[in-house]
C-alpha cells in the first residue's frame, strides 16, 4: 500500500468513526434514529461541497460536524416541537455478563435510569452534557459547537450536571460510586 | 397646636437612626451573604472544570484543598464524578450503528440518482431529436419557423451537454472522491 493509500483509508477510518459519533448524538438529540440520518447525512453533505467547510482531515472537521449536526436538529426538534420520548430498550448497553448477573443487572438498571434522567433534561442541559462526557469534547470546542463563550461553557455544564444529579436523586438513585 | 417635645424629637431620632443602622447592617449582611453565595456556587463550578481538568493550576489547587477540607464539597464531587463516568459508558447499541451503516451504504440512492439523470438526458435528446425532425420534414412549416425552432433545439442540446460536463468535471477533480465514505 502507498503512503497515499494509507492516508486515504485513514481518514476514511476517522471519518467513519467521526460520522457514528455524530450520528449517536443526534439520535440522543432527536430521540428518532430515521431523523438522525436525514440530519447526520445533509450536515455531512455539507460539509463535503460547502466551500467554508474544513477538510476532512482539518481537527477542525469533527467540531464543525458537529455544529452543524446540532444545528439541523435543533431546527428539527423546533419544527416538530417534539417532547423528548425515546423507547430504552433500543439503545442500551452490553447483555449482562454471565459470571455476575446481579451485578450486571444493576449496572443496566442505572443506565436504564441516566438515560431516562438525560431525556428528562431541556435540550441545552442535555447537548453540553452529551458533549462534554459521552463525546468528550474540550470546552473550546464546546463553546464553538454551541456558539456560546468558553467562560460560559464550565457554568452552564455545571448547572447542567447538577440538574441531571437531582432528577437522579430524586428517582433514588445513589450516587457516588454507588448505585 | 404641635407640641415641640425636644427630648421625644431625640428619641425619635435616635430611633430612627438606630433603625437605619440596623437597615444598613441588614443590607451589608444580605451583600455579604449573596457574596458568600456567590463564591460557594463559583466553587462548586470549579468542581466541573477540575473533573473535566480544563482548569488552570491556581484553580485546581483551589479545588483540592476544598476537597481536602470539606466533607459536602468532596461529596458533591464524588456523586458528580460516578454520574460522568456513567454517561462516559452510555453507548448506542453496537446494532444501531450497524444500521447507520447499512443505510448509508445502501447503493439504492446513489444508483437511483445516476439512473434518474440518464433517463432524464436520454430522453431530453430523443425529444429535441424528434421535435427537429418533424419540423424539417414537415413541408407545411415556413423556414423563418424552422429556423427559429432549430435555434431553440441547438440551444437546448447546448445546455444538456454543457450540464453534463459539467458533472463529469466536479466527479474527476471531487476532493474526496478517493476516500470511502
Amino acid at each position: 500500500m502507498t503512503k497515499v493509500e494509507d492516508y486515504t483509508q485513514q481518514i476514511s477510518e476517522e471519518f467513519v468513526q467521526c460520522r457514528k459519533q455524530a450520528y449517536s448524538l443526534a439520535v440522543r438529540l432527536l430521540n428518532n434514529p430515521d431523523d438522525a440520518l436525514e440530519v447526520v447525512q445533509t450536515s455531512i453533505e455539507k460539509g463535503l461541497n460547502h466551500p467554508g467547510a474544513p477538510a476532512l482531515d482539518h481537527p477542525e472537521f469533527k467540531p464543525w460536524l458537529f455544529t452543524v449536526v446540532r444545528n439541523k436538529s435543533i431546527d428539527i426538534l423546533r419544527r416538530n416541537k417534539r417532547l423528548p420520548h425515546v423507547e430504552h430498550e433500543e439503545f442500551h448497553t452490553q447483555a449482562p455478563s454471565a459470571s455476575e448477573p446481579e451485578k450486571a443487572l444493576q449496572e443496566l438498571q442505572l443506565k436504564e435510569t441516566i438515560e431516562h434522567a438525560l431525556d428528562q433534561l431541556n435540550t441545552e442541559q442535555k447537548e453540553i452534557i452529551l458533549l462534554r462526557d459521552y463525546h468528550n469534547f474540550s470546552y473550546i470546542d464546546i463553546a464553538k459547537i454551541l456558539g456560546i463563550a468558553k467562560g460560559s461553557v464550565m457554568s452552564r455544564l455545571h448547572r447542567a450536571r447538577m440538574a441531571l444529579r437531582e432528577i437522579l436523586v430524586n428517582q433514588g438513585v445513589s450516587l457516588g460510586g454507588q448505585s | 397646636m404641635i407640641e415641640n417635645d425636644p427630648h421625644k424629637t431625640s428619641v425619635q431620632n435616635t430611633a430612627s437612626k438606630h433603625e437605619a443602622f440596623l437597615k444598613s447592617n441588614d443590607r451589608s449582611m444580605d451583600h455579604s451573604k449573596i457574596q458568600a453565595k456567590s463564591q460557594q456556587d463559583k466553587n462548586f463550578e470549579l468542581l466541573s472544570g477540575y473533573l473535566d481538568g480544563e482548569l488552570t493550576q491556581q484553580e485546581a489547587q483551589k479545588v483540592m484543598l476544598l476537597l481536602e477540607n470539606d466533607g459536602e464539597y468532596k461529596k458533591l464531587h464524588d456523586e458528580l464524578l460516578s454520574m460522568r463516568q456513567e454517561v462516559q459508558s452510555l453507548s448506542l447499541q453496537e446494532s444501531e450503528l450497524e444500521y447507520l451503516d447499512k443505510l448509508i451504504k445502501e447503493p439504492i440512492a446513489k444508483t437511483s440518482r445516476i439512473l434518474g439523470f440518464i433517463l432524464i438526458s436520454a430522453s431530453a435528446v430523443i425529444l429535441i431529436g424528434l421535435l427537429l425532425f418533424f419540423v424539417f420534414t414537415n413541408p407545411a412549416i415556413s423556414l423563418a419557423l424552422k429556423f427559429g425552432i432549430s435555434l431553440m433545439g441547438g440551444g437546448a442540446l447546448l445546455l444538456l451537454i454543457s450540464v453534463l460536463r459539467q458533472k463529469m468535471l466536479n466527479t474527476r477533480n471531487e476532493k474526496y472522491n478517493r476516500l470511502k465514505i
